[in-house]
């Protein structure tokens, strides 16, 4: 079972590696979408990207609330565990 | 001369404004609801759409040009007028530019503004002619993009998201070049400039430049999305691809500027 760090690690890793995101920006409050410029269709990439390590799949209405590094990891993990 | 020409071009340009959206209206209650009664499917209606207001915009603009209010010049149009099924970005510097490039190409779509779907003078235009609203989730937006670019339209798209500022260009926006890559499409770059500048965001309609303003429409060349599929995410090649084209139009503008 992957913990919250796990989690954030493994999201740190893709939003440099998809999204060019400079790493000391990757915090657990920056906001997707202010903060690290990603868009819509970057966040519909990084959710299909977030499936492989939940296993399990995502819709993209789970995401829709999701404003956050933090939020991302928060509702990877609650998926994870229900 | 001056204070007569000022206010000719006044008045020219107020009853411009107000025939666009009357000529929205009128058409909307006459013409398309039989384009709508003769097209035997949405393709054809959204054909028929487009060409009528294709010759309308060209008729508007003949008359704007005629009774003196602006000048177009055209003399570097290029490929835009034959374009079919290509993603053509513009930037943004005026009110009038949707209008030229429709009357310049039969075959655009629009991405616009989901209050439009409201507005009731353009709502039956945008709506005849399978414009694309901007609220559409993103799954759903890529769906009719593909759709209208698969039918050999041209999408019309101002990657800026709105006006520009006066001989500049604002940060793009990269949902353009996702849909090209995704599509294989064609991206055709317009430079639109306007001298002395009228129409810019945040000015009132009246107030008209000292002289007659020139509108020119040029060809920048096209690019093939494809090129950026190399790279190993989607999301990579986009940004390397608007960040390509936002310095292709920078350098075209500070020469302009210079």
């Amino acid at each position: 079972m992957l913990s919250q760090e796990d989690i954030f690690e493994k999201l740190r890793g893709y939003l440099e590696e998809m999204f060019e995101v400079p790493p000391d920006k990757i915090v657990l409050d920056a906001r997707l979408f202010e903060d690290l410029d990603l868009d819509s269709i970057d966040a519909v990439d990084l959710v299909t990207k977030m499936q492989e390590i939940s296993g399990k799949k995502i819709r993209p209405e789970q995401f829709r609330t999701v404003r956050t590094v933090g939020d991302v990891v928060e509702r990877v993990h609650e998926l994870l565990v229900g | 001369m001056g204070l007569l020409d000022r206010l000719r071009r006044l008045v020219g340009t107020g009853l411009a404004f107000a025939s666009l959206g009357l000529g929205g209206m009128v058409l909307a209650a006459t013409v398309f609801p039989v384009i709508a009664l003769i097209s035997g499917n949405t393709g054809d209606r959204i054909r028929r759409t487009q060409h009528v207001v294709h010759w309308s915009f060209r008729l508007y603009i003949l008359l704007l040009r005629h009774s003196r209010i602006i000048d177009l010049d055209v003399s570097a149009i290029g490929g835009i007028p034959a374009c079919r099924g290509s993603i053509i970005v513009a930037n943004h510097p005026t009110l009038l530019d949707v209008v030229l490039l429709m009357s310049l190409n039969p075959h655009l779509r629009c991405i616009v503004k989901h209050q439009l779907w409201e507005n009731p003078f353009l709502s039956g235009v945008v709506k005849s002619a399978g414009y694309i609203r901007n609220d559409l989730p993103s799954d759903a937006m890529a769906r009719a993009c593909s759709e209208a670019l698969a039918s050999g339209s041209n999408l019309l798209v101002f990657p800026e998201g709105t006006r520009s500022h006066q001989g500049e260009i604002g940060r793009f926006h990269r949902g353009f070049a996702n849909l090209a890559m995704l599509t294989g499409t064609e991206i055709r770059m317009v430079l639109i400039t306007c001298n002395p500048v009228t129409l810019v965001k945040g000015e009132p309609w009246w107030r008209i430049p000292d002289r007659r303003p020139t509108f020119r429409v040029a060809d920048m060349g096209a690019l093939e999305a494809s090129d950026y599929l190399s790279y190993p995410y989607r999301s990579i090649g986009a940004r390397r691809l608007v960040a390509c084209i936002e310095e292709r139009y920078s350098d075209r503008l500070a020469k302009n500027n210079g």
